[in-house]
């Protein structure tokens, strides 16, 4: 049995800490005994510093009983992909090439949810250098997925996805460049929102491909994705792609009526090709949204081979010139993956890369006019693939990436060349008994609109209830 | 040094990074590269006019933000 305390959302455990019925102290103490169990198996941490984190509760139980809470998240546990500046700490970005870093301010999604009252359980593992989906890191281990360990966490947040899984920390910030959040959020079977570029600061992050990445949150359900959201959302001078956007707090709005709502979604290649367990708990989601919308319809989707290679290109090119004199200067550093992955960059002539930047508008405005003028939601598989074993996803050869890598990637990295939100939502298990999940896709801005969807499903339905069998 | 490939690939950052590069290598590479580029230059003939602005992604995405309807 999961702890009663950790296997309550952030919403639930909020109103305990609020009605005194819990103190911060208590909740850190079982998070510390919880991950003393877990940690052996998943490997989710890269630092975890149990008298810190205690500390950090004493002194919000002193704050809480001295000025009440600083905001939503007094005292709750939290984790972070170890890719954010904190003062005081050394985040990896899954490499060794940061070693030597000692941040002076601290990355803005830090401060944000520090100033809601997150207490820090500590970094969570992730793909070398935010490169990969594997689940794998030649540096510090591979992140194995509490529902099974042979299988993969996925990445390249995978640390992220693994520990709310386990229910060691009540939500965890990851990043998305091809897929980074939604990926192991779906295998993982929790939550995870990718907000529209430019609507979270990456101020304080570490890049892969600045003009892709965007940070969101991992949690258990839509609601705690909510409230996390609405804490790191905004403007920020920092990040100039942030926008002071019209901004709609998705709490207030996760009540929203969707009785009228227009959902789309794909028959088109590549949205057909889902292995039968896959498309089969994807049909069953697709009647749970039937049943609380204006209905589901199929349309075609623009071109969403070529929106990935656009996006890849940008990718490629962008991490090349990040990473171009450390692979120079130190190519020990990096794995035969990472390496050859990022290599490709340097040989994209830059023609290509301006016309995937210059064409990159256009097709937005397509695809909105193409899908979004006669629909407000898109709903389609986050993977068309069972979760794979880590074994299979070990691929360090060209042709072992674009088979087995390039699969999962298929249906999230076009919607980071469109900038769009979008948000992952367990529907089922596939015939190895690993989590399956759906991705809502909106127009820009909308998460409010996506989370509230994503919502009223889990009103219906309990997959986000389920918890991976527990070690002894 | 792979001697089949073009010689106006090797810039400065590529003839460091490549010098130990094997001929297997070279020739995957060479694959990857085409398989990254080949799709984006024949969408950018189809697509892009001559006189065209490159669009600015990030007015676009805000010219399209959603607002509830309330």
């Amino acid at each position: 049995m999961v702890p009663e305390a950790l296997d309550k959302t952030i919403s639930e455990i909020r109103a305990d800490l609020d009605a005194r019925r819990i103190t911060s102290r208590e909740l850190a103490e079982q998070v510390i005994k919880a991950v003393s169990v877990w940690q052996p198996c998943i490997n989710a941490f890269l630092s975890f510093d149990p008298e810190s984190l205690l500390e950090q509760a004493d002194a919000s139980d002193r704050l809480r009983a001295q000025n009440g809470a600083r905001g939503p998240l007094e005292g709750i546990p939290l984790g972070y992909k170890d890719m954010f500046d904190r003062v005081g700490h050394t985040a990896t970005a899954g490499t060794v090439l940061l070693d030597d870093r000692k941040p002076e301010v601290d990355a803005e999604v830090i401060a944000r949810l520090e100033r809601a009252g997150a207490i820090w359980a500590g970094g969570l593992n992730m793909a070398e250098c935010v490169a990969s989906p594997s689940g794998h890191n030649p540096h510090f281990g591979a992140v194995a997925n509490p529902w099974n360990p042979e299988y993969t966490a996925a990445g390249s947040s995978g640390g992220s996805g693994a520990a709310v899984a386990a229910r060691v920390v009540f939500g965890a910030l990851g990043s998305d460049t091809g897929g980074s959040i939604r990926l192991p959020a779906s295998v993982n079977g929790v939550v995870g929102l990718k907000p529209t570029y430019g609507r979270v600061s990456r101020k304080g992050a570490a890049p892969r491909a600045p003009s892709l990445d965007v940070i969101g949150p991992l949690a258990r359900t839509a609601e705690d994705c909510a409230l996390l959201l609405d804490c790191i959302a905004g403007s920020d001078p920092r990040d100039p792609t942030t926008w002071a956007a019209p901004e709609h707090d998705a709490m207030d709005l996760l009540g929203m009526d969707l009785s009228g709502l227009r959902v789309a979604t794909s028959q088109t290649p590549p949205f057909d090709s889902c292995e039968p367990d896959v498309a089969a708990a994807h049909t069953a989601a697709i009647g749970v949204i039937e049943g609380c919308t204006g209905g589901v319809k199929p349309c075609d989707l623009p071109k969403p081979d070529l929106l990935y290679a656009l996006a890849d290109v940008l990718s490629k090119v962008e991490a090349a010139a990040l990473h171009g004199t450390w692979m120079r200067e130190r190519p020990g550093d990096y794995s035969a993956f990472v390496y050859k992955r990022t290599e490709v960059g340097f040989h994209i002539p830059a023609q290509r890369y301006f016309e995937a930047c210059a064409m990159r508008g256009r097709f937005l405005a397509e695809f909105m006019d193409a899908v979004f003028s006669h629909a407000d939601i898109l709903i389609l598989p986050v993977m068309p693939v069972a979760v794979p074993k880590l074994k299979d996803t070990a691929a360090d050869t060209p042709e072992g990436i674009r088979r087995v890598l390039g699969r999962m990637t298929a249906l999230t990295r076009p919607f980071n060349y469109l900038g769009l939100p979008s948000i992952s939502v367990p529907c089922g298990f596939d015939r190895n008994g690993l989590p399956v999940a759906f991705q809502l896709i909106g127009p820009p801005f909308s998460e409010p609109l996506l989370l509230a969807m994503a919502h009223a499903y889990q009103d219906r339905t309990d997959w986000h209830r389920h918890a991976p069998p527990q070690i002894a | 040094m792979p001697d089949d490939l073009p010689a106006a690939l090797f810039t400065l950052d590529r003839v460091l990074l490549h010098q130990n590069l094997s001929q297997d290598r070279a020739a995957s590479l060479a694959d990857e590269v085409r398989a990254l580029n080949d799709p984006v230059c024949e969408l950018a003939a189809e697509k892009r006019d001559f006189f065209d602005e490159p669009s600015d992604f990030l007015s676009v995405l805000r010219q399209y933000a959603w607002s509830p309807k309330l």
